[in-house]
Formats: C-alpha cells, sequence, structure tokens
C-alpha cells in the first residue's frame, strides 16, 4: 500500500500554472527524487505535500488519511530545508528537542530520543553549542537529525546538500541513502542535480514548466528517456541530440549521404531528432570521421570533443592518452543505442532494438 | 584592526578623541546632575567643578511642593502606554508586510515613511482640531495617539528590516515542528526579534517621555501636564528656580538611564543589525 500518494495535485498562482497534475504513489521505503531545471515546479511540489503551500487542486493521502487540507504540523511530516533554517537562538539539543517538545513528548523520552539521532549522526558533541557555531556539514547533520528524531511518516528534502562542497557533498549523499535504507520511512529528496538523483533515486520523477515528463528508476530513465527533454537532462556529459533522417535503414546525420549509420531495427522512415549518448560512441577502425577540437582527461575516462561534418559530437572513450586536439579519428555506434525521438511533439520513437533490453 | 591604530602614537590619539568626545557628551548631564544637588548660594554664585557640600533641598521641594509627583504620573502613563500601542500595532503590521501577500504594502511602507518625515508641530495644530471634535482634547490619551504619529513609523520601518532580513523557512520549519502560524510566530520569530523590539522600545519611550511639542498643543490643564511642560512652566514662572528645574530634569533622564544600563546589550544589536540588514 502506498505510504503517501499524490492525485492530480495541481498549483495556480493567480492565473499562472506552477504545477499541473502530478500524480504518484510512494510506497513505504521508497526514496523518490523530484528532479528538474530551476522553476519546473519541483520545491513547489514538495511544499504542498509539506503544507507549507495551499494545494489548488487534486488531493493528498498520507498514510490511509487525506490531509489536503491540514495543517504542516498534523501531516506526520518532517522536512530539511535547503538553508537548514535551524533556530539560531536555541542549543542543538533544543534545536533537535523542538518538534518532540511541541507533540508533547515527556523530557526524559525527548532525551533519549535526541542523544540516540545524535550518536547516529556522529554530533553528540555538538549538542550544547548554537548552530552559529557550525560548520556548513555539521548544520546539515542536525537538519537531518531534527527531522529523524521525529520519526515521522514521510521525510521532505529540498535541495539538502546545495550549500555543502563538492566533496562533502558526495559523503553526505551517501549518508542519506545509508540512513533512508536503515530507517525504512518514505523520502522525497527535490534536487537539481542529475547525478544525486541518479545515485540516491529508488524512482526519479522529471519535471519541467510544472509537468511530470516522466516517472521511472534511475536506469530505466537513462535508457529509455521518454522525451527529448529527459534525454538531455539524464546522463553526464549530456547525450549528443541532433536532427537526423531515417531512409533505407539507415540514420542520415548530414546533407550527404555517407554521414550515417546503421538505423535501430524497425525505426520508421521520416526526419528525427536523434539522440547517441557520448559513451554509446567509440573510436572505432571503421566509422564516420570525427574531427577532434578538444580532449578532456577525466582519469579513468577520456571525453572527446568535436564534430562529425556540422554536427558537434562528444564522443567518452576509455582512457586515451594518443589523441589530440587536432586529430581525425573514426567513430561509430551500436545501432541499439541510438535514441529515435519524433521530431515534432518529441516523444519517444518505438523501436524494436531499445524495446528489448530496457525492462531487464 | 589596521596597522595605523597598532602604532602606539596613533593608538594614544584614538583614545584621546574617544576621551574628548565623551567627555564632551558627559560634562552636561554631569552638570545637570551636580547642580541639582549643590545649595542655591553655590549654585548661583560661584559654581565650581566639584560641588562643596551636597543637599537633598530641590528634590524634597520639587516633590513636596509641585506638581512635579503628578506631571512625572502622567509622562509615565503617557510613555508606557505608547510604548505597548507601538510595540503591538508596529509588530503586526510590518510582520503582515513582509510576510504576507497584501495589496500596495510598498505604499504602506512608503507612508509610514513620509509619515516621520512631518516635524510634529505640523501635525500637532490638525490634530488638535480632530481631537476636539471627537472630545479628546486635553486628555492623556490624545497625547498617546500623538506620540504614536511619531513612534509607530519609526517602529514600523525598523522591524520591517528585521523580519525581512529573517529567513521564512525557519517559521516554516517551526509549523513542520508542530507549531501553528502564531506558535512559529511566537516561539521563533520573536525570540530572535528581541534586540530590534528593545531598540524600537527605547526609541518609541524616549520620543514619548521627552516631547513638549504635542504636549504643549494637546494639553491645557495643570492636572495632566506632561513634565517637560511641567519643567518648562516652572521657568516661565516669577522666580527662575534653577536648583528645582535640574532635579527634575535629572529625575526625567533617571528612567532612560536604568533603561539604557539594562538593555544596551540589544540596543546595540538592534542598531547594527537594523542597519547591515534593513
Amino acid at each position: 500500500m502506498a505510504e503517501v500518494s499524490l492525485r492530480k495535485l495541481r498549483k495556480t498562482y493567480g492565473g499562472v500554472v506552477a504545477v499541473e497534475g502530478v500524480s504518484l504513489d510512494i510506497a513505504r521505503g521508497e526514496l523518490i527524487v523530484l528532479l528538474g531545471p530551476s522553476g519546473c515546479g519541483k520545491s513547489t511540489t514538495l511544499r504542498m505535500v509539506a503544507g507549507l503551500e495551499s494545494i489548488s487542486g487534486g488531493e493528498l493521502f498520507i498514510g490511509e488519511r487525506n490531509v489536503t487540507q491540514l495543517e504542516p504540523k498534523d501531516r506526520d511530516i518532517a522536512m530539511v530545508f535547503q538553508n537548514y533554517a535551524l533556530y539560531p537562538h536555541k542549543t542543538i539539543r533544543a534545536n533537535l528537542g523542538f518538534g518532540l517538545k511541541m507533540r508533547g513528548i515527556d523530557a526524559a523520552e525527548t532525551v533519549r530520543r535526541v542523544d540516540e539521532v545524535a550518536e547516529m549522526l556522529a554530533i553528540t558533541h555538538l549538542l550544547d553549542r548554537k548552530p552559529r557555531q557550525l560548520s556548513g556539514g555539521q548544520m546539515q547533520r542536525v537538519a537531518l537529525g531534527r527531522a529523524l528524531v521525529r520519526n515521522p511518516a514521510v521525510f521532505l528534502l529540498d535541495e539538502p546538500l546545495s550549500n555543502l562542497d563538492a566533496k562533502l557533498r558526495v559523503r553526505m549523499r551517501e549518508e542519506i541513502a545509508l540512513l533512508q535504507k536503515r530507517i525504512g520511512k518514505a523520502m522525497i529528496y527535490v534536487t537539481h542535480d542529475q547525478t544525486e538523483a541518479m545515485t540516491l533515486a529508488d524512482r526519479i520523477v522529471i519535471m519541467r514548466d510544472g509537468h511530470v515528463q516522466q516517472i521511472g528508476a534511475p536506469l530505466e530513465v537513462y535508457d529509455r528517456p521518454q522525451n527529448v527533454f529527459v534525454a538531455g537532462f539524464i546522463g553526464s556529459p549530456e547525450m549528443n541530440l541532433f536532427p537526423a533522417e531515417i531512409a533505407n535503414g539507415r540514420l542520415r546525420m548530414g546533407p550527404s549521404a555517407e554521414m550515417s549509420l546503421p538505423a535501430p531495427a524497425g525505426a520508421p522512415d521520416g526526419p528525427v531528432t536523434a539522440g547517441l549518448r557520448p559513451e554509446a560512441m567509440h573510436v572505432a577502425p571503421q566509422g564516420l570521421p570525427f574531427a577532434v577540437r578538444a580532449v578532456e582527461q577525466l582519469g579513468s575516462q577520456t571525453l572527446l570533443i568535436g564534430s562529425i561534418g556540422d554536427l558537434s559530437l562528444r564522443v567518452m572513450e576509455g582512457r586515451r592518452d594518443d589523441i589530440r586536439a587536432g586529430d581525425t579519428v573514426a567513430v561509430s555506434a551500436d545501432p541499439s543505442a541510438i535514441h529515435l525521438f519524433d521530431r515534432e511533439t518529441e516523444q519517444r520513437l518505438a523501436t524494436t532494438a531499445s524495446a528489448a533490453p530496457a525492462h531487464a | 584592526m589596521t596597522p595605523a591604530i597598532r602604532r602606539p602614537a596613533a593608538r594614544v590619539g584614538l583614545y584621546f578623541a574617544a576621551f574628548a568626545i565623551a567627555l564632551y557628551s558627559a560634562f552636561p548631564i554631569y552638570w545637570m546632575v551636580s547642580s541639582s544637588l549643590r545649595p542655591t548660594q553655590e549654585l548661583l554664585l560661584n559654581p565650581s567643578l566639584i560641588p562643596s557640600e551636597l543637599t537633598l533641598q530641590y528634590y524634597y521641594s520639587l516633590l513636596a511642593q509641585t506638581d512635579y509627583p503628578r506631571q512625572f504620573l502622567n509622562s509615565l502613563i503617557v510613555a508606557v502606554a505608547t510604548v505597548a500601542l507601538t510595540m503591538v500595532l508596529s509588530v503586526m503590521i510590518a510582520y503582515g508586510v513582509t510576510r504576507q501577500r497584501i495589496r500596495g504594502k510598498k505604499a504602506i511602507i512608503a507612508g509610514m515613511l513620509y509619515a516621520y518625515m512631518f516635524p510634529p508641530l505640523l501635525l500637532a495644530i490638525p490634530l488638535y482640531a480632530m481631537f476636539t471634535k471627537v472630545g479628546l482634547n486635553d486628555t492623556l490619551f490624545s497625547l498617546v495617539i500623538s506620540h504614536l504619529t511619531m513612534t509607530m513609523p519609526l517602529g514600523v520601518w525598523f522591524l520591517w528590516g528585521f523580519f525581512k532580513a529573517m529567513p521564512f523557512e525557519l517559521e516554516e520549519a517551526a509549523m513542520v515542528d508542530g507549531c501553528t502560524r502564531l506558535g512559529a510566530f511566537l516561539r521563533v520569530v520573536l525570540p530572535l526579534s528581541v534586540p530590534g523590539l528593545v531598540t524600537v522600545a527605547i526609541f518609541a519611550f524616549l520620543l514619548s517621555w521627552t516631547d513638549y511639542t504635542f504636549a504643549l498643543v494637546m494639553i491645557g490643564s495643570d492636572v495632566n501636564k506632561t513634565v517637560p511642560l511641567g519643567l518648562a512652566s516652572m521657568i516661565g514662572a516669577f522666580d527662575l528656580r534653577w536648583g528645582d528645574v535640574m532635579a527634575g530634569s535629572t529625575l526625567i533622564a533617571l528612567p532612560l538611564f536604568i533603561a539604557f544600563i539594562l538593555l544596551s546589550r540589544y540596543f546595540v544589536q538592534g542598531l547594527t543589525a537594523g542597519a547591515v540588514k534593513g
């Protein structure tokens, strides 16, 4: 049974639609990531679940209860804010215990639960300090602790890692993933960082302009993006997307007939938008001439930036020390790795090749 | 600290300047207090820097033989009422303007600033006319309302900056943690605003307590006179009792002294917070 159920949630400000018809069932213990560029409505959706934004249309269920009209305090949720929002005038202990105190939990029980959570997050030595004496990473832990201590049905996290430096972000990301598995509660996590989404999520909800674009497991959205937007948003480096033409079982990438790759099986003839991930292309003994403009060494991998004809592309290779900017190399791609989208609607086109391996 | 200040000569210069400024500000206060304590002879003929002999005779005569206690009480009633109303109203207005979608909130804030710019005398005459119409003339209440025209714009303006600088997420966190909107305000916003509230309260008290202009226009009868008005009329009488006036002035300053000493920590915080964030 779903722990949280969003049913056609809608948010309008005056005449402007911010979120349109978001429906989603979240199971107990599931980590859902809302992903999208800024202004896509992901934070608004989260805040509607929290009760911090009123719901303009649709219904929200947490457990068995319809909480659409309830105050945040009555929804059995906890939230971690981007700027942590720790109470500056209270000690860390008081910050952690505030939610319990508000719910009338007795002092001894509060102390026990605060100590337990503090130990779990390794912040016991900070309990008597004030928030301004803490580093960003420590404040982040306290913010997490304040949510954990309440033991709610749902955890809501609004870009919790975006104020941390890169290294700390990766570490906290791992910790959040481990914590979430350990406590086994539903969690909704908002981010604009597709790497965070891919690494954390059980399922990703990709949003744009208030509309859900696709819902799926990380590899599902990676392997079978439903439209051009998702294809471009998921994956790093970005997918190569270019206009192409399918004719006679070949994918023509440019005006001249030689600029073509074998098309995926079952692809209909006509104009398409084609997508090829950099990691699906490789340098081969035979293939299309790829003029290398720049070489980025990533350590274990090498990213080649260049073009085939007029078409700018990126190719991700295993480590190569021998290719220089200005070289021309032959590249090729596996036909089954080509994504095809309708040129007009930008929706995914079904091909027999790509339909098969995705549902593994 | 810049290198210049670390050099001894520069340091001495700095201390000297600070001392000079302190002396300049403190001397009139010292003179007021010492004059209120020295005998009339010495006060009028050869006032030395340090009084040769101390007396409480002015305080005695002031409190026992004049209307001063009555006036002091009037001033206190007016000032306390002004502070209380200023706090309640400006907290509500400033919070509403920062946190709610209110039509024309820019106009409210701008209006407050313009209202503050009007000289008291310009407001006093029409206000008096209005109070007469509704039968409030020559009452302490009319004086409280008059003082609000100065203190409320100040309070709204100041607290507006204070609330604006406070992240709304703090209240949201409190609401998620189990507070109502009002609870979040009382448990999180107000405690964090104490420096601002203290600053506004002190300013409001100061303005009301020392006001002469409004009191002069609004108050006619002796029973409703406030201290500044009472002291002034003492000077205007047949004899000029400097000792009594100085004793009265010292007593006026006393509550302000006490307030500043107790609250200076918050006051400085509030001023700097307002200056940086407001």
